[in-house]
């Protein structure tokens, strides 16, 4: 039988006067997407794994205001930060890990100045520093060797915040082969989900972005493409579909390939 | 705000951020079925 993992919310923490080390901000798409959903148990089994103390806030979560704002609506995206930060400093929060690039942004970046300073991670970075400090080994799981994966750069990640090296040093873990696309890192590409696109039809014009990018991504011919954003995971696979290579060709989350290499997944 | 125009599908979203705390209209009771699925 699997081994039972608890997910402590910060007001259960609290409670019986602890404190989380680490409030992992899960994000809405990682809490309500079945696929998403995914990414954030694998998440939670490396920080389970590792004795990260960490804890969620449940029902206390809510939208970080990042839709919104990408969208235009000033006001109900600081009506979102307002509450968050009300909630996140009543408890003392000090560190985030996010599952997701569009949390990560904009609790790092746009949080500070309504009053909500934070040191913030994307979930890559943590597991990255995790391998690197020795407290997540490789192993056990599925072996990667010879596998070709290529990155995809979500945004938010990349472009916004220049983290281009945890993810890639985290997954050269795998000993697989890590091929680069030919737009990859500061001349990456959108995958046609951000700033808000995901919740709209796609403006005129005679190719998808999803569809675009995924022939980046195919073009290197890899096994898989790993991404580190739930949205970047739904329009890839999405795309993957569109040329029918869902049978060769894997869209899995940096946190999934991990947690499958150091055989944290359930079989 | 009073002259503020958005696609309806935009709109819709801003109405789940605002009622449901998230862009797709799930209730935010359901927030953490997640974890009970962890250990299902």
């Amino acid at each position: 039988m699997a081994e039972h993992i608890n997910v402590p919310t910060v007001a259960q923490m609290v409670s019986a006067g602890e404190v989380p080390e680490i409030l992992f901000w899960v994000g809405c798409s990682g809490s309500f997407d079945d696929r998403a959903k995914k990414i954030t148990k694998a998440i939670v089994r490396i920080l389970h794994h590792t004795g990260v103390k960490f804890a969620v806030l449940g029902a206390e979560e809510t939208c970080t205001g990042d839709p919104a704002k990408r969208a235009g609506n000033e006001f109900l995206f600081q009506m979102q930060a307002m509450q968050n930060i009300m909630v996140l400093n009543g408890y003392e929060i000090k560190k985030i890990v996010t599952g997701c690039p569009h949390c990560f942004n904009i609790l790092k970046n746009e949080y500070p100045e309504l009053g909500g300073n934070y040191e913030v991670m994307h979930h890559t970075q943590l597991i990255n520093d995790l391998i690197k400090e020795g407290k997540l080994a490789i192993k056990g799981g599925e072996s990667f060797k010879g596998r070709r994966i290529t990155f995809h750069d979500p945004c938010y990640l990349g472009r916004a915040n220049d983290v281009y090296e945890a993810p890639r040093e985290a997954l050269q873990a795998l000993d697989a082969e890590l091929v680069e696309m030919r737009r990859c890192k500061q001349k990456g590409l959108c995958c046609g989900a951000g700033g808000a696109q995901m919740f709209k039809e796609a403006e005129p014009g005679n190719k998808e972005v999803n569809v675009e990018r995924t022939e980046d991504a195919l073009e290197v011919k890899p096994n898989v493409i790993a991404t580190g954003c739930p949205f970047c995971n739904t329009m890839m696979t999405d795309g993957v579909k569109n040329f029918e290579k869902e049978d060769s060709v894997e869209v899995m989350d940096v946190a999934e390939l991990i947690a499958e290499a150091a055989d944290l997944l359930p079989s | 705000m009073e002259e503020s125009k958005s696609p309806e599908s935009i709109t819709s979203m801003f109405n789940n951020v605002e009622n449901n705390g998230a862009p797709w209209a799930f209730p935010a009771a359901d927030r953490g079925k997640w974890i009970e699925e962890l250990n299902a």
